[in-house]
């Protein structure tokens, strides 16, 4: 047996071994959906609690006004929550455009804190303490500052939170709102449904785990205030928390009925700016829990962090060694002996990955035709190998600063105007899309 | 340049730089100096063109089969050198230095064997020596040759050459008949001590056949001296995983017809003990003892570069594989081109029966550029040449040094068995390999056979036949990821379904939510509600 065959070998094993752990989430995730379209999102409450909703922001002048809009239109009742906006740092014209909501809604609560690079700039970790201290409600809830909330978001969010005291946190999804601006946010578009969106309700189905995404979720203040707020030191502050309360003995539970839309990077250079911030977030969070995977107290997280772990190690590992072989097998450098390894592998493991992922746009209105499976069998070739490149250049970077002892620093993902798509143009294309 | 030179001082200079510019030539004539003394030189064209190479690379084989020490050199390299030599042969010397026929002349004058193959430097040669009126020319391309390797063969070919030169005196030896157009002329005529063959395409079988066979009386003219070879009766290239229960037919038919044969073996390099090779070897055994010798294949070398420390250690394995099996090869089977690589006439240098192939490994052409006598002579192999077919049964015509007639065993065995037949009738007696001598060593073994004695590490064996049991539970010894691979191949069925039916699951799953999602069951149009709200908040 040689060297290539133990690789191929092992990609086989590793890729198969992901793949059928995708498969039985998606399943999971599918009965899910169903389950909470059928029975629905409400549950009334006899008294709605005070939220306070904050929002981070570092010079998001471009999309900060529409944000505010969304979130001042909440179908919650509007004198049972009040709006922090955290303008940390920003040299744009937030302030005024913030100030400017502010005299156009005098009658809702909406309070800007303007910081400086003393008290703030420190990322979005620092910047959510700091308006932590000046929230007023008993549940926080958290938008990005380039999110356009449904308007029953947040009351469905609170009202499945406070049905249950085993809750510490409910997360929602979060849709691509500038999806056809770029081949990009179609890629990123597609992998938000299939593995933020279907693998989170997989994995809620199954074992009640999920993980916040950073934005449209909700958390009760008390367990904000256990905590001692957000590590400052987590780039992935929402995969940080979510581990922080499983050892809590909290769960956390995912309700995809509560949308919110947000902008994703358009171009190479912002989206592998931010992959890698959220990579080597991860890879922080992963390293400071993975005690906890052989600690029998740490309940269900153990499995989260075996998810994580299986992800960053043993797909990116078996990603590389598959890409390797075939690039050598291609130069012929290289040639696999393997009983049984044949094209014939690939083949099916290629088109299990693509029914995987068209599943979870079928769900989705618009977002299940030919293009989308043209677009995923484009992303395995390009977009995961992005990300092997995303995750490598993150592993470096976590062990330089590991070894020079580097601050955090965060890495503000860029905004983008958008370009309003009209009426007609919209219009026709649905068309095209039926 | 320092223009205040004195006159000594430019002339030393000049005269250095003549010495330097001239130190190539001497460097050259340095190097014609080494062509080394030996039994007969083959003397070609300066610029020799491929073809012409490729035929002088069949000339030095035949030689060498023959056992003789062969030297050989473009015109030019040869001038000035050749009156150390009693036979030479000129092969199409189209370009030569000037007055490289005086040199000629002064050999044949001095009694050398001279042996002129095809026309165009004999012609030039008799012009340059006043000997027009002893030929006739006809300046035509094709001809016909008609020759008898054996008696009443009548066997005949289309030739092609530039000029067809006859020698139109008596001679003291002609034979074969060409003829071109209505004329005709004689394959191969001696004059005194000059010879001529009027032929000079040896790729062709027929014209290889008759130059051997007229090479080996040139050498030897006097009658009865030549010695009549024998061909031998070879299995070729047999591989272990090929069907032992056909090559044991195959064998049986030799052993019914109790003719001697030999199977030329490939060599393996790892699971010697393996039932399917214990199988194999039992029928090698089989055949060991009921007449058959074996030989080893040559490792297949697939790199660039030969490496013959690996290809030596390569057959050490397979040597001691094979030995520790009870089948004990007796030579080494290689392709053509093994003999004029000097790597590749180390590897050899260790066994003493050569068995050489008809296939193809590394260009002969450039070989004959590099190399100037044939080196493996030094090795006093027993040589066993590649027989040339001159009909369909394949038997060998060649008597002048010993040849092999290969067997496919993948053919039909009415096939074999007349190409048996055909052996035994051709006028080349068939031998055994067993009543030879063979030697061969590796870093591991070391084999004598002589006196009907095998001696393996000074150890005598014997190759009689004793049938052995097959061990029914082998321990095929496969790790963990050796066994692994294998089920890999026996679990893709059974992943093939499981992936059918997972996507036969997603497949209605994805039926499932677009029929809800058409009813308008399943979502309502998030996007629309985004665009209904951002429209009315105008």
């Amino acid at each position: 047996m040689t060297f290539a065959d133990c690789l191929s070998l092992y990609a086989i094993v590793a890729i198969w071994g992901l793949m059928f752990i995708n498969i039985f989430l998606s399943i999971g995730g599918f009965i899910y959906m169903l389950k909470v379209n059928q029975q629905g999102a409400h549950k009334p409450l006899k008294e709605y609690p005070m939220v306070s909703v904050m929002v981070p922001a570092h010079n998001e002048s471009i999309v900060i006004r529409k944000t505010v809009l969304a979130l001042l239109n909440f179908d919650y009742p509007k004198d049972r929550y009040e709006i922090i906006v955290i303008n940390d740092n920003s040299s744009d014209n937030s302030a005024e455009v913030l100030k400017e909501i502010q005299s156009q809604n005098p009658d809702r609560k909406m309070i800007v804190l303007n910081t400086d690079n003393v008290m703030g700039g420190k990322g979005k970790s620092n910047a959510l303490n700091i308006a932590l201290s000046v929230a007023g409600g008993s549940v926080i809830a958290i938008y990005d500052a380039d999110n356009t909330p449904a308007p029953d978001a947040l009351r469905i969010l609170v009202e499945n939170l406070m049905d249950d005291e085993r809750l510490g946190a409910v997360i929602g999804k979060f849709r691509t709102r500038n999806r056809n601006a770029s081949l990009l946010t179609r890629f990123v578009n597609i992998e938000t449904l299939a593995y933020q969106c279907m693998n989170q309700a997989g994995r809620y189905f199954f074992f009640k785990l999920c993980t916040i995404p950073g934005t449209n979720y909700v958390i009760r203040r008390s367990i904000i205030n256990e905590m001692g707020g957000w590590d400052t030191k987590a780039l992935s502050e929402d995969t940080e928390i979510s581990f922080r309360l499983y050892r809590m003995g909290y769960y956390i539970k995912f309700m995809p009925l509560a949308v919110t839309w947000e902008q994703e990077p358009q171009k190479l250079k912002q989206w592998f700016k931010q992959r890698t911030r959220w990579a080597k977030g991860n890879v922080y969070v992963l390293l400071k829990n993975f005690k906890y995977a052989f600690d029998r107290t740490a309940g269900p997280m153990r499995l989260d962090v075996f998810y994580y772990a299986l992800v960053y190690v043993l797909m990116l590992t078996s990603l590389i060694c598959s890409d390797t072989i075939f690039v050598l097998g291609i130069l012929g450098l290289c040639h696999v002996t393997l009983g049984g390894f044949s094209t014939l592998l690939w083949g099916m493991a290629i088109l299990l990955f693509v029914l995987n992922v068209l599943i979870t746009l079928a769900v989705e209105r618009n977002e299940f035709n030919f293009e989308s499976a043209v677009l995923i069998l484009l992303m395995l070739f390009t977009y995961s190998k992005m990300w092997v490149a995303v995750v490598v250049k993150a592993i470096y970077l976590s062990i330089q600063d590991a070894v020079f002892d580097k601050e955090v620093v965060w890495d503000k993902t860029e905004r983008f105007e958008e370009t309003q798509v009209t009426e007609k143009e919209k219009k026709n294309e649905k068309r095209n899309r039926v | 340049m320092n223009c205040n030179m004195t006159y000594r001082e430019k002339a030393g200079l000049i005269l250095l730089a003549m010495l330097v510019l001239l130190a190539p030539l001497h460097a050259r004539a340095g190097e014609s100096k080494k062509l080394p003394a030996s039994d007969i030189l083959i003397v070609y064209s300066d610029g020799a063109d491929d073809g012409d190479l490729e035929n002088v690379g069949s000339l030095i084989e035949i030689l060498t089969y023959m056992d003789y020490q062969v030297s050989f050199a473009a015109a030019s390299d040869c001038s000035g050198n050749m009156t150390r030599f009693s036979n030479v042969i000129f092969y199409e010397v189209e370009v030569h230095p000037p007055k490289f026929y005086q040199e000629v002349r002064i050999l044949e004058k001095n009694g050398s064997a001279l042996l002129f193959i095809g026309s165009s430097f004999l012609k030039e040669y008799l012009d340059q020596t006043q000997r027009s009126n002893t030929y006739v020319f006809y300046d035509l391309s094709v001809g016909r040759l008609y020759y008898e390797p054996e008696h009443d063969s009548g066997k005949q070919s289309l030739i092609r050459s530039d000029g067809f030169l006859f020698l139109n005196e008596e001679g003291d030896y002609c034979t074969g008949r060409v003829e071109v157009d209505k004329m005709e002329g004689y394959f191969c005529k001696r004059k005194g001590n000059l010879t001529h063959i009027s032929v000079n395409d040896v790729g062709d079988p027929l014209v290889n056949v008759a130059i051997a066979g007229e090479i080996a009386t040139w050498i030897k003219p006097a009658e009865n001296e030549r010695n009549v070879y024998a061909q031998y009766m070879v299995i070729n290239s047999v591989y272990p995983f090929q069907s032992p229960e056909k090559l044991l037919q195959v064998v049986e038919e030799f052993v019914i017809m109790k003719e001697p044969f030999a199977i030329s073996v490939m060599p393996i390099y790892e699971h010697g003990d393996y039932p399917a090779m214990q199988q194999f070897c039992e029928v090698l055994r089989y055949a060991q003892g009921n007449g058959g010798v074996i030989i080893l294949h040559s490792p297949i070398c697939q790199t660039k570069e030969f490496d013959a420390d690996l290809v030596n250690e390569r057959i050490k394995v397979s040597m001691n594989y094979y030995l520790q099996q009870g089948v004990y090869p007796m030579g080494l089977q290689v392709p053509e081109s093994w003999m004029f690589d000097p790597d590749k006439v180390e590897v050899m240098s260790r066994f003493t029966t050569i068995l050489v192939s008809d296939e193809e490994d590394g260009d002969v052409r450039n070989l004959v550029r590099q190399e100037n006598n044939n080196q493996v002579y030094q090795n006093k192999h027993q040589w066993i040449a590649p027989g040339v077919p001159l009909d369909a049964e394949g038997a060998s015509y060649i008597d002048a040094y010993s040849t092999a007639v290969y067997f496919d065993m993948t053919e039909d065995l009415d096939v074999i068995k007349s190409r048996i037949e055909a052996c035994r009738s051709s006028h080349v007696p068939l031998k055994s390999l067993w009543d030879a001598q063979h030697s061969f060593w590796t870093e591991e073994d070391t084999m004598i056979y002589e006196n009907q004695m095998i001696l393996i590490n000074g150890q005598r064996v014997d190759k009689m036949y004793v049938p052995s049991e097959q061990e029914e539970a082998f321990s095929y010894r496969r790790n963990m990821l050796q066994r692994f691979s294998r089920d890999l191949t026996e679990e893709n069925r059974k992943l093939l379904l499981a992936v059918i039916a997972v996507a036969g699951l997603f497949l209605l799953f994805i039926f499932m939510a677009r029929h809800q999602n058409r009813e308008r069951f399943f979502y309502r149009d998030e996007e629309e509600d985004m665009d209904e709200y951002w429209k009315n908040k105008g």
